[in-house]
C-alpha cells in the first residue's frame, strides 16, 4: 500500500480556486468532475482500516489532518455525496464564486470530520462558517446581507467558545487529541468545547441563528447549508460526549421545539429548517443515550437526514427558484404546473416522517429503540415518538398540501411563472430521492457503513411490531390531518414567529440607538476623513488599475478581476457607513486580534 | 399517462381514494389485532418488574395493548397542533413585517 494520502478537502479547495479559470465549455464538466472525484476517494477509503494520515508537526504538537476510521468514515461518504447532488443541482448557476463558496464550505467539513487533533477541528469549524456565510450573502437580498451578519456573528461566537475551552483543555491536559472527553465529570474546558459544538447543531436555546439564515439563502445555497453545519457538530458529538446525559435531554427539547415552531410556520423553506433542529435532536439525544446501538442510530440518521433534508430543501428552492414565492399562504394548487417537484418532495417528506421503506424509517428508529432499551429512557422514546407525528404532519402532508393542492392563492405572476425547474435541478433531486429509497428497502448499504457492526447487524428495523407501530401512528395522523384540514383549523397564516433570535435583534438595535449619537459623531468625523484621505486616492488609483487591467489582463485573468471586483463591492459596503456594517466589522476586527493574542499567549506560555 | 394525468385521475376519483384511504387505516388497526394475538404477550412478572411509575405504565401499555399507537398518533397529533396554535402560536407569531420597523 502506498502511504499517499490525499487530503478530501484539498480537491474540493483546489477546485474552488481554478473554477473561474476553467474556459465555459468545459465548465460543467468541471463542476460536476471535481465532487465526483472528491467522492470516488473518499469512497476508495472505506474497507482500509483505521488510520491517521497527514501527521504535520506544527510547535509542539503533533497535528492529524486525516484520521480515517468508521466513524469519520460514515459521515465522510455521506457529506461527499451531497456534494456532488447539490452542485448537480445548482450547476446551471453562473456565478463561480457561489459553487466556489459551497466547495470551501464542504472542505470544511470534511476537513473537521478527519480532524484527529483539537486545533485541526477549530481550523476547519471556522472555515466552515466563514464560507458557508456567502451562500446566505449571494441571495443578494436586504433581509439576506443583514441575516449573513447575525449568522456570522452567532458562529464566532461559538467558535470563540469552541477555542476558548479548546485552549484551557490543552493547558490542562497538555493533549490535544480529539477523543472521548471526561464525560462524568466534566471540566469547564469541556463545558466550553461542548457549547461551540451544541450551537452548531442547533440546540436551543443556541439554535436561532439556524431558522433565522437558512430561509435567507439562495435557492442552491440552502441545500447546501442544510447538510453540512449541523451534521459535522453530531459527528464532533459523537466523537466527544457520547453518553452524555444531560444530551438526551437537549436532543428531546430539540426535537419538540423544532416540531412545534413548524406547525405555526408559513415559509416552507422556513419550516424545512426548523425540522432541521428537530431531527438533529433525534442524533444529539441518540448521542446522549449512547450505546452502540444509539450511537449508530445518530450516525445513520444522519447520513439519511442530509439525504431527505437535502431533498426537501431542493423543493423548496425549485419552488423558490420557479414561483419567486415561499410562504403557503402565496400558493397551492401547484400540482397542474410543478408535478415531479410535488412527487419528488413527498418522497423526501415520507422519508424524513420515517415511513416503512423509507430511509428515515431504518435509522430513526435505532434511536428509538434505544431510548426504549432503557427503562430510564422510555420518557425520551415516547416524547421522540410525538415529535415523529409532528415531523410527519408538516413534511409529509401540512407542505405537499398546502403547496400543491389545497386552495389556490398565488398571485397570477406566480401562477404563470410556475413550473417544473430545469433538468438538471430535477435530476439531483431524482437521484437524492432514489437514494432515500434505496437506503430504505436495501438496509445492508446503510448498516454496513455504521462504526458499531455488531449493533448494527443485531438489529432489525422491519419487524412486525415496528412496521404496525409507524403505521398506526402515521396514517392517524394523517386522519387528524384532514379532519383538521375539513374543519379548517390549520390553514397558513402569513406572519413572523418570534424566537429567540429577538434578543439579539433587538438588544441590537437598543444598542445602536443608545450608541447613535456619539458614535455617529465620530464616524461622521473618520468618514470625512477617510473620503478626503483616503477614497479620493483609492478612486483614482482604481481608475488606474482599471485601465491597466482593461488593456493588459484583461482576457486572461477575467475570473480574478470580477472577484477582486466582488471583494471591491464588500468594501464599498464597509465604507458606506451603514452604522450596523461598520460595527460588525469593528467587532469581528477586535475579536480577531483578541484571538490572535491568546492564541499567541497560550502556546507561548 | 404522465405524472399530471395520474394526479387528476385520482382527484376526478376522489371518492373512490377517500374510500381506499379508509380501507387503508381500518386494514392497518386490524393487522395490529392480528399481530398482536399471534405474538406471545409478556408474563405478569415482567410487566411487574418493570411497572412502576408513569413512564414505565406506559410503556407495559404500548407493548401489551393492541392499536395503543393508533390512539397515540391520532391524539397526539391534535395535541401538537392545539398546542402550537392556540398557546404558542398568540405568543410569538407577530405580523409579517414585524422586524423591519
Amino acid at each position: 500500500m502506498s502511504n499517499l494520502w490525499i487530503h478530501p478537502s484539498l480537491l474540493l479547495i483546489g477546485g474552488a480556486l481554478l473554477l473561474p479559470l476553467i474556459p465555459k465549455a468545459f465548465k460543467k464538466a468541471f463542476l460536476l468532475g471535481v465532487p465526483l472525484l472528491t467522492f470516488g476517494l473518499v469512497l476508495s477509503m472505506l474497507g482500509q482500516p483505521a488510520a491517521a494520515h497527514g501527521q504535520i508537526l506544527f510547535l509542539n504538537w503533533t497535528l492529524t489532518f486525516g484520521r480515517v476510521d468508521s466513524l469519520s468514515l460514515v459521515f465522510a461518504v455521506i457529506m461527499s455525496g451531497m456534494c456532488c447532488i447539490g452542485t448537480l443541482y445548482g450547476m446551471h448557476v453562473e456565478e463561480d464564486a457561489q459553487h466556489s463558496a459551497s466547495w470551501v464550505y464542504v472542505s470544511g467539513s470534511l476537513g473537521a470530520i478527519f480532524a484527529g487533533d483539537l486545533l485541526t477541528l477549530f481550523l476547519f469549524w471556522e472555515l466552515m462558517a466563514f464560507s458557508s456565510v456567502f451562500l446566505i450573502w449571494f441571495r443578494r437580498r436586504p433581509e439576506s446581507t443583514a441575516a449573513g451578519f447575525r449568522y456570522l456573528l452567532v458562529h464566532v461566537a461559538g467558535g470563540l467558545s469552541l477555542l476558548a475551552g479548546l485552549i484551557l483543555y490543552v493547558h490542562a491536559t497538555g493533549s490535544i487529541a480529539f477523543n472521548a472527553f471526561n464525560i462524568q465529570h466534566p471540566s469547564g474546558a469541556e463545558y466550553l468545547i461542548l457549547i461551540g459544538i451544541i450551537l452548531n447543531a442547533a440546540v436551543p436555546p443556541l439554535h436561532a441563528w439556524l431558522p433565522d439564515a437558512y430561509p435567507e439563502g439562495t435557492f442552491n445555497g440552502s441545500v447546501f447549508l442544510s447538510a453540512f453545519t449541523t451534521k459535522t457538530a453530531v459527528y464532533a458529538l459523537c466523537r466527544g460526549f457520547a453518553g452524555m446525559e444531560l444530551l438526551v435531554w437537549l436532543g428531546v427539547i430539540m426535537a419538540l421545539y423544532g416540531v412545534v415552531y413548524a406547525i405555526i410556520e408559513n415559509d416552507i423553506r422556513r419550516l424545512f429548517a426548523y425540522h432541521i433542529v428537530s431531527q438533529v435532536g433525534y442524533m444529539v439525544a441518540g448521542v446522549g443515550i449512547g450505546t452502540a446501538l444509539a450511537i449508530n442510530g445518530a450516525c445513520a440518521h444522519a447520513f439519511a437526514h442530509i439525504l431527505y433534508k437535502g431533498l426537501l430543501f431542493m423543493g423548496g428552492g425549485s419552488v423558490l427558484y420557479m414561483t419567486g414565492e415561499t410562504r403557503m399562504s402565496q400558493l397551492g394548487g401547484l400540482y397542474k404546473k410543478m408535478p415531479w417537484t410535488f412527487l419528488l418532495t413527498l418522497i423526501g417528506g415520507l422519508s424524513i416522517s420515517a415511513f416503512p421503506l423509507f430511509s428515515g424509517f431504518v435509522s430513526k428508529s435505532m434511536i428509538v429503540q434505544a431510548g426504549f432499551d432503557n427503562p430510564h429512557l422510555y420518557w425520551a422514546a415516547f416524547f421522540l415518538m410525538l415529535a415523529a407525528i409532528g415531523t410527519f404532519y408538516c413534511n409529509g402532508l401540512k407542505v405537499p398540501y398546502f403547496v400543491w393542492f389545497g386552495k389556490d392563492k398565488c398571485s397570477p405572476a406566480v401562477r404563470d411563472r410556475a413550473g417544473d425547474p430545469p433538468w438538471n435541478m430535477l435530476a439531483a433531486m431524482g437521484i437524492a430521492a432514489f437514494f432515500c429509497v434505496f437506503l430504505g428497502c436495501y438496509t445492508p448499504a446503510l448498516y454496513n457503513l455504521l462504526p458499531n457492526q455488531a449493533a448494527a447487524h443485531a438489529f432489525h428495523a422491519y419487524t412486525p411490531f415496528h412496521i404496525s407501530e409507524t403505521l398506526q401512528v402515521l396514517l392517524f395522523t394523517a386522519l387528524s390531518f384532514f379532519l383538521l384540514v375539513r374543519l379548517k383549523k390549520i390553514e397558513p397564516h402569513a406572519g413572523t414567529n418570534v424566537d429567540l433570535d429577538y434578543f439579539y435583534r433587538i438588544g441590537g438595535r437598543a444598542f445602536l440607538w443608545l450608541a447613535r449619537k456619539p458614535v455617529q459623531l465620530v464616524d461622521t468625523a473618520v468618514g470625512e476623513i477617510y473620503r478626503v484621505g483616503g477614497l479620493v486616492p483609492l478612486m483614482k488609483s482604481a481608475t488606474l488599475v482599471g485601465l491597466f487591467d482593461n488593456h493588459v489582463i484583461d482576457g486572461a485573468v477575467d475570473g480574478i478581476a470580477s472577484s477582486v471586483r466582488g471583494i471591491g463591492q464588500r468594501l464599498r459596503g464597509v465604507q458606506r457607513g451603514a452604522m450596523q456594517d461598520n460595527l460588525t466589522v469593528g467587532f469581528a476586527i477586535v475579536a480577531g486580534l483578541i484571538l490572535a493574542f491568546l492564541f499567541f499567549k497560550g502556546f507561548s506560555s | 399517462m404522465n405524472l399530471l394525468q395520474i394526479i387528476e385521475f385520482l382527484r376526478r376519483n376522489l371518492k373512490t381514494v377517500v374510500l381506499g384511504c379508509v380501507a387503508v387505516l381500518i386494514l392497518t388497526v386490524a393487522a395490529d389485532v392480528v399481530r398482536w394475538a399471534m405474538t406471545a404477550h409478556s408474563t405478569e412478572t415482567v410487566a411487574e418488574e418493570h411497572a412502576s411509575g408513569f413512564w414505565a405504565t406506559l410503556f407495559h401499555v404500548a407493548e401489551n395493548v393492541p392499536v395503543f399507537w393508533t390512539v397515540f398518533g391520532f391524539l397526539g397529533c391534535l395535541l401538537l397542533v392545539i398546542v402550537s396554535k392556540a398557546v404558542i402560536g398568540p405568543i410569538v407569531s407577530k405580523h409579517e413585517d414585524f422586524y423591519d420597523e
